[in-house]
């Protein structure tokens, strides 16, 4: 299955994350994709033979393209009807209301949205244009969705300066209503890296990681899921999460922005580019260019640590953004002891051993 | 690798972590669910792996 995250509005958003790895870019002009280059995007994915394609209408604040330009998205996934279009969008909420939902709803959408913990944390780092906090309106847009039957997942950014609140993040989230829920550690690609005071460390994000576990035992609900920690279980059953961080899988991953211009996944930012759907004619062509073959190689190209691994093949040396040059032979995952510690903790628990 | 298990530990403290309700719902989740795959069956072949079953940031809590 192809999978594609679309920026139609660029990096332009309503809001002003305190974090946001997009504030080397501009995010207050508004730039909209072009119902041409839109129409050009599911010409290229029309070239693609499988039959099912994800599609994650992503920015900047997606919903900030207007309705007209969803419609359009319809118009054209009932044009190239031989494909089984699966939409998604991930949005701040802050401007939904019973059109979008309804919408939503209607086309099947899934929805998620960005939600970092409680009140107290989520208005800390998730700020308007005027810097006040958003999760008021956040909330509000969340129970519009709900309105509708649509029960957004969750993805929570943790950092620096939050980590230390897991569990008010959690219960927040909770009381919120929210039972599929993600955790980002914030890892900085923005340009003023050595001096970002929002990153998180490998010993903060496995604290983080051990207090979330901890909490989730002991509310002891089935019906809480969270990514993080069915992504570690399933290596305590020698299994692995489909997930890009754990499978070295993220050359499956394309950004195409509002102009078409080809990126890897957007946690990478714009230093490497795979050209434009504007000029390449096929996927083939895309995957056939230099380019995109030697970036491939690069980023499989493992450490000396993870060649004796033992979590070698669930951790494919973690995501591509959050590896760090070092004098292992290639860039490590910067979050690699936390993964073998939390594993070693979660087994040893499991086990009767701590 | 060693490989954590839920049977045959006497131990007090596994047990009762064991018949964790959130924790069994977990495994099953990861027994039944498309989203897990056998380390087995993750092939490092370019064109197989291409449009794997995979999923990246915002899909897995998503549906």
């Amino acid at each position: 299955m192809g999978s594609f995250q679309v920026k139609i509005v660029g990096d332009y958003c309503n809001l002003r994350c305190t974090y946001c790895r997009n504030r080397d870019f501009d995010q207050n002009t508004k730039t909209i994709m072009t119902l041409e280059t839109l129409e050009r995007f599911f010409v290229f994915l029309n070239s693609l033979p499988q039959e099912k394609i994800r599609v994650s209408w992503h920015g900047g604040e997606p919903l900030l393209a207007g309705k007209d330009f969803f419609n359009q998205i319809i118009r054209l996934e009932k044009k190239y009807s031989k494909k089984e279009w699966l939409n998604s969008v991930q949005t701040n909420a802050t401007l939904i209301d019973h059109e979008w939902a309804e919408f939503f709803s209607t086309n099947k959408f899934s929805v998620g949205v960005s939600v970092d913990g409680s009140e107290r944390t989520h208005n800390g780092a998730r700020l308007n244009a005027i810097k006040q906090g958003t999760y008021s309106k956040v909330i509000q847009g969340v129970k519009i969705l709900r309105c509708h039957n649509i029960y957004p997942g969750i993805i929570c950014t943790v950092t620096k300066k939050t980590f230390k609140y897991a569990d008010e993040m959690l219960h927040g989230l909770l009381d919120a209503g929210f039972k599929g829920i993600a955790f980002n550690a914030f890892y900085n690609t923005a340009s003023e890296g050595k001096r970002d005071v929002y990153g998180l460390t490998d010993e903060e994000w496995l604290c983080f990681l051990k207090k979330i576990f901890e909490t989730w035992l002991t509310l002891n609900n089935p019906e809480i899921k969270i990514r993080e920690l069915d992504g570690a279980l399933a290596w305590v059953k020698s299994k692995a999460a489909n997930y890009c961080m754990y499978k070295g899988t993220c050359y499956q991953w394309f950004v195409i922005d509002y102009e078409g211009k080809i990126y890897p996944c957007e946690r990478l930012g714009k230093a490497v580019t795979f050209g434009s759907i504007n000029s390449l004619k096929t996927f083939d062509e895309l995957i056939n260019q230099s380019v995109f073959v030697e970036w491939k190689k690069s980023i499989e190209r493992m450490p000396q640590k993870c060649q004796d691994c033992k979590l070698k093949m669930l951790c494919h040396n973690g995501c591509v953004s959050h590896r760090q040059a070092n004098n292992e032979g290639a860039p490590l995952y910067s979050y690699c002891e936390s993964r073998l510690k939390f594993y070693d903790y979660i087994n040893d628990r499991i086990n009767g051993r701590r | 690798m060693k490989n954590g298990s839920l049977q045959g530990n006497t131990n007090e403290n596994q047990s009762s972590i064991s018949s964790n309700a959130a924790l069994q719902g977990a495994f099953a989740r990861i027994e039944a669910g498309s989203d897990f795959s056998s380390i087995n069956n993750q092939s490092s072949n370019w064109s197989d792996s291409l449009w794997s079953n995979s999923y990246s940031d915002d899909y897995y809590v998503d549906n």
